[in-house]
């Protein structure tokens, strides 16, 4: 029976009615209802009444977290669903808050890691995902405040578009905050142990477990020894994840390989990535787990993902998306899908790294020596409307930019001006040059 | 918590009408302040020879590994959303690896438990309840029902699949069969609990099982447990007579009213 019947007046704090309209779904901590207020409609979690004394205190402390805190915070990132208002009932059984009602293309992680978001995103789709999570939580993180508990439940996905949201903010406090997590498993080792509270340190580590699921769709510490005990108890979560966790690809250690059978999404996807992206893993559950400030950051991140964006391809045989670290010399490299071989695309090379030019490539001012800065794109692949055969590039910034004509003369590219791809063309794109290549 | 529990399978009329045998198995086992349902519905088709032998296999894996977690969380007791995050991802993957063991070890072929073409004779279903105290944990793969009698309140505690249905049923001989996996885990309320194959309840929107759970009830407080469990066989029968006629298979738990 659900927590809220349809058609329940409730009141906000400044005692304007919200009228209750439907269940959207039900979690650990309670219920999420379509709501309606003066006229606009919301989404209202709702949290289950507190039966225990445990219950009663978080209760309570999650009240106050919600009313001196959050809403008193400006939302660090607009992708964050932050709270709107806090709502009660009449009988004061137990409360909720309003929050922003998102639209159903956002899909949850879980979905992604049992196989079951549709459509199913691309490699190049969860890196700009990817990135605009680690953006996110850059930005909480640097407001002095920690998302505490990150999991699955939590970011949101649109899989066509890569666009993310971040929900159940209700968990945010500053930094430091006392106060038990509910997702152990992406806790970070010292938090399993007691040894501290939440910070920004314990979150990059959950962050690095939720990425690792995201594109491995696997546990990063759950191998062989979970076979080690029939039933998985708190005393097998706080030995893997708190007292001795071993990553599964831990290249000095293997005695926490991920086993056929019981692994196999890890088997299958960890050799997917290139040697940046694994690096980044190695280290985030390698050095990582032990010595907290060899985490990888959140920048850090989004540069791993930004350029795992780049690098990857769609295989012109059975259209997955594969990538590469180094440019293969044959112009073609090995589909991980369809085993045969992929033609490279035609890239955009910089002095030190290379932007493939597939059909919806984007420049960032990121690309152009503003690190981290994913704001609003600068430049884009375009089809030239009379021949869908000819690619251009598009400026789409507010600076002038120069080609090299093919009498060797520099001409400008204002913005909203494409130039025709050809292999050799020259652009200075603000300070930074590139080159644009055809495969081989 | 001092639980009663029984179960019991029935070949279903149409299983009797072809002289096929029961392809369903069920278990119920309790101890101090614990209590472990599992039912488990053998595909049968001509797909699945096994699939006797894979449902009885599938209730002894969950017998092992649900009696041993329910010794577990009465000794260590938690948050039931603690549980339910503790094991979401590990106890479905384990009943399947497990089952994949079993099945090897049944066929007397080397151990292993990862997926193989050979398991889809033995293709059966499993759902598996978790009682103690303090806790109600449900884990279901493919279809079936679980149900609570609360009073004369009929709760389900696991959410529908909306893939389920028309007699699609996920199974455990499918490659990476935890994906389909539906488990929860909530503070337990007393009444009567029941899982049961598809012979009973074939989809979880399905009204049978509720009007069975009343029907039973019902009788709970005319019979007594005994008179109840006398009567099941020949409930059961009726049940699939008058239902899809495939083999019924029922567990359940009752604490009688203090």
């Amino acid at each position: 029976m659900n927590l809220l019947s349809n058609g329940a007046l409730l009141r906000t704090g400044d005692g304007r009615a919200v009228k209750v309209m439907s269940l959207l779904g039900a979690g650990g901590q309670g219920e999420v209802y379509r709501a309606e207020l003066d006229g606009q409609v919301y989404a209202l979690k709702w949290y289950h009444h507190p039966a225990t004394e445990w219950q009663r205190r978080w209760s309570s402390s999650q009240r106050e977290a919600l009313e001196g805190y959050l809403l008193r915070l400006a939302p660090p990132d607009p992708r964050f669903v932050w709270p709107q208002a806090v709502v009660d009932e009449p009988e004061r059984r137990t409360y909720g808050y309003l929050m922003e009602l998102l639209p159903p293309a956002l899909q949850g992680l879980e979905r992604l890691v049992l196989g079951r978001m549709s459509p199913p995103p691309g490699l190049r789709t969860l890196a700009r995902g990817a990135v605009g999570m680690a953006e996110c939580f850059r930005r909480l993180h640097n407001a002095g405040a920690c998302y505490k508990d990150i999991n699955l439940g939590g970011p949101l996905l649109d899989p066509r578009t890569g666009a993310v949201r971040i929900c159940d903010v209700d968990n945010v406090r500053v930094n430091r905050t006392p106060g038990d997590v509910m997702f152990i498993y992406f806790a970070a080792p010292e938090l399993i142990r007691g040894e501290v509270s939440c910070q920004t340190s314990t979150d990059l580590h959950s962050l690095a477990v939720l990425l690792f699921y995201m594109f491995v769709r696997h546990h990063p510490l759950d191998g062989a020894r979970e076979l080690q005990v029939n039933v998985f108890n708190e005393a097998a979560q706080r030995r893997f994840y708190g007292v001795e966790p071993v990553f599964i690809y831990d290249p000095d250690d293997d005695s926490n390989r991920p086993v056929q059978g019981f692994h196999d999404p890890a088997l299958r996807n960890w050799s997917l990535y290139p040697d940046f992206v694994q690096r980044a893993f190695i280290r985030a559950f390698c050095e990582g787990l032990y010595r907290p400030e060899r985490r990888v950051r959140e920048g850090e991140w989004m540069e791993v993902f930004a350029r795992l964006e780049d690098v990857a391809f769609p295989c012109a045989h059975c259209g997955a998306e594969l990538a590469v670290e180094r440019l293969p010399a044959q112009g073609t490299a090995p589909c991980p899908r369809c085993q045969g071989r992929a033609p490279l695309p035609w890239r955009l090379a910089f002095a030190d790294r290379f932007v493939f030019l597939n059909h919806d490539t984007r420049l960032f001012p990121h690309h152009l020596g503003r690190r981290l800065d994913f704001d609003h794109p600068v430049a884009e692949l375009s089809r030239h409307p009379d021949h869908p055969d000819r690619w251009g590039l598009r400026n789409t910034s507010e600076r002038t930019w120069a080609f090299q004509a093919l009498d060797g003369a520099w001409r400008e590219l204002p913005p909203g001006r494409t130039v025709p791809l050809r292999d050799g063309l020259a652009l200075r794109l603000g300070d930074t040059e590139a080159v644009v290549r055809a495969p081989g | 918590m001092s639980p009663r529990v029984h179960a019991l399978s029935v070949p279903g009329a149409l299983h009797l009408a072809r002289g096929q045998p029961c392809q369903d198995a069920a278990g119920a086992w309790s101890g101090p302040g614990w209590a472990v349902l599992v039912v488990a519905d053998g595909h049968g088709a001509a797909l699945h020879p096994r699939s006797a032998e894979g449902s009885a296999l599938a209730v002894a894996v969950a017998r092992e590994l649900l009696c041993a977690l329910a010794q577990e969380l009465c000794a260590d007791p938690a948050e039931a959303r603690v549980v339910e995050a503790r094991l979401a991802a590990h106890l479905p993957r384990r009943l399947c690896w497990s089952w994949n063991v079993a099945v090897r070890r049944h066929t007397r072929r080397p151990e292993h438990g990862a997926w193989a073409e050979d398991l889809t004779a033995f293709g059966t279903t499993l759902i598996g309840v978790v009682l103690t105290e303090a806790l109600a944990l449900a884990v279901q793969i493919g279809d079936g029902g679980v149900l609570l009698l609360d009073g004369d309140r009929p709760v389900r505690p696991l959410p529908e699949d909306p893939e389920l249905g028309g007699g699609r049923t996920w199974s455990l001989a499918l490659p990476e069969a935890w994906r389909n996996a539906r488990l929860r885990c909530a503070p337990r309320q007393p009444g009567l609990w029941l899982a049961c194959t598809d012979g009973v309840s074939p989809t979880a929107e399905d009204p049978d099982l509720e009007r069975l759970g009343l029907a039973l009830r019902g009788e709970l407080g005319r019979q007594g447990w005994e008179g109840t469990v006398a009567g099941l066989p020949g409930l059961l029968a009726e049940w699939s007579r008058r239902g899809n006629g495939d083999d019924a298979s029922l567990a359940l738990c009752w604490e009688e009213p203090a």
